[in-house]
């Protein structure tokens, strides 16, 4: 009898050895493991920086790990790194505004020498000189503001791309780290948040900008428009939707973002609980290498998340400062035009200015609030 | 100095013969006048040629060509009509000089035909974009 019971046991033994039974091939999730380097790689993000940024961030990308990547980005967190990128940026800002400062200042001082010499008041033709040297300064300063507008709408496709690129790498880090749910909230708030973004700036800011020089010009040149009610309330318009945007946005995304961290960490806690009662022997330790490797993916999720902290900030910047320094030159202009008396003109660069605060507002509130949501990934913590 | 001072000597000649001839008729005024002022505004020629000369070098360093030369025919533009008008309007013809007045804002803002259409072009495409 117990002959048959041995062989029995001894032909069960064998099959059960026969086959080879690892970690790795464990998934609590279903699906592939999400842990190969590929998944965490910021190339794809690099790729859609602009060039002079991605020259910057080579090293970033370049980093074949995690280790690497906190070195490069080490070198980016010191003052010293920003000082001197700050006073580059100021310094091919400044330079590049200059030429047009200089061309609209001409124009305002041979315009005021005609007139000057015409005498007070000024005959019917020098009058009608007014109206061609505010129609130049109309066109030098619809130069630099296109100019401008175009450096943020391309700004802001940039960066929305550079996040739509990255959104992978979070989710993919935020499923490592067991969080499906905040996974899941992010990229259907960033999504959104994009889509608006982009399209507020390049289908509704841009032409409206575009139209304002045309207007401008045909102020200068009927004489008696006073533009500056319309600019006023565009301006004003425009900031409160997009503050109420951003606004909206924030709220949305940082509560979501603690509700579905609730709900992720409950349920990766019953999901251990269950785990350490219903598998014998190893439970207890499946159970803690769960929390291992979420402990390990923190420091990947904080480099990521570091890595596109800096990666949007070298985007902002550079157009942040190319357009105060176009703003500046307007100031300086406008200042000389209302010295020396010529309205048509500084009216002109107002009206340019104020177009370009209602672009500066969209870059600085789109890049603060990229920053604010790499900000949520980084904190998030793991599920334990 | 000297030119100044011979132009100043041809302004008085002439305004003397003025008030001599006013008596004689409104013809002679007219001529006298004419005649003064193309004499002074050639005496003037060299000056006004010294300072297009320099406008033209500031604006090369200053890179406002393509403005310069357009305003400065604007600024001779508008100072050939001024001269016009007043002679007509001295000589008792106001609706000539009301004529040249308007040929001379025509020309003038034909020259800023050219700053109205890139300024529409650059618009438009931001419109369009």
């Amino acid at each position: 009898m117990r002959r048959p019971i041995r062989a029995v046991a001894a032909f069960f033994a064998a099959f059960a050895l026969s086959f080879t039974v690892s970690a790795a091939e464990f998934d609590f999730y279903g699906g592939e493991t999400a842990g190969g380097a590929d998944e965490y790689d910021l190339g794809g993000v690099i790729d859609e920086l602009p060039d002079d940024v991605k020259d910057e961030a080579a090293d970033i990308g370049a980093a074949a790990d995690t280790g690497g990547r906190a070195a490069a980005l080490r070198e980016k967190l010191t003052p010293s790194y920003w000082w001197g990128a700050l006073a580059g940026w100021l310094k091919d800002a400044l330079f590049g505004a200059a030429p047009s400062l200089s061309a609209i200042l001409g124009v305002l001082i041979l315009s005021s020498l005609v007139r000057g010499l015409a005498g007070e008041g000024g005959t019917a033709a020098t009058r009608t000189f007014s109206v061609l040297s505010s129609a130049a300064v109309a066109l030098q300063v619809t130069r630099s503001t296109v100019s401008a507008v175009g450096t943020v709408t391309a700004y802001v496709s940039r960066l929305c791309a550079m996040m739509n690129a990255m959104l992978p790498v979070m989710n993919a880090i935020y499923i490592s780290s067991g969080r499906l749910t905040q996974a899941t909230v992010n990229s259907s708030a960033l999504m959104t948040y994009i889509t608006v973004t982009e399209n507020l700036a390049v289908r509704f800011l841009a032409p409206v900008a575009g139209a304002l020089p045309a207007l401008v010009c045909a102020s200068a040149v009927a004489g008696g428009v006073n533009l500056s009610p319309v600019v006023e309330t565009l301006k004003k318009g425009t900031v409160i939707v997009i503050t109420f945007l951003t606004a909206v946005f924030s709220f949305v995304m940082g509560i979501q973002s603690s509700l579905a961290a609730g709900a992720d960490t409950l349920a990766a806690r019953a999901v251990r609980f269950a785990v350490e009662g219903t598998v014998p022997i190893v439970g207890g330790a499946v159970s803690e290498a769960v929390t291992t490797v979420g402990a390990s993916l923190s420091l990947i999720r904080k480099v990521s998340g570091a890595a596109g902290t800096v990666l949007i900030l070298l985007i902002l910047l550079p157009a942040l400062i190319r357009i105060c320094a176009v703003k500046l030159s307007l100031f300086v202009c406008r200042a000389a035009a209302d010295m020396l008396g010529c309205e048509g003109p500084s009216a002109v660069m107002r009206t340019a200015s104020d177009a370009l605060s209602v672009f500066a507002a969209l870059a600085v509130l789109s890049g603060v609030m990229f920053i604010f949501a790499v900000t949520l990934f980084m904190n998030s913590g793991t599920v334990a | 100095m000297t030119a100044i001072m011979k132009l100043c000597g041809v302004s008085v000649l002439a305004a003397a013969a003025l008030t001599v001839l006013r008596g004689a008729g409104r013809n002679a005024l007219f001529f006298v006048s004419a005649a003064a002022g193309v004499v002074i505004l050639t005496g003037v020629i060299p000056s006004v040629a010294e300072i297009a000369g320099f406008v033209k070098n500031a604006s090369e360093r200053a890179g406002m060509t393509e403005y310069a030369s357009v305003l400065l025919r604007a600024a001779g533009l508008a100072a050939v009509t001024d001269v016009t008008a007043r002679l007509c309007r001295s000589s008792g013809d106001e609706h000539v000089a009301s004529f040249v007045e308007l040929a001379g804002k025509c020309e003038i803002l034909a020259l800023s035909l050219p700053y109205v259409s890139e300024i529409l072009t650059l618009s438009l495409g931001l419109i369009g974009r």
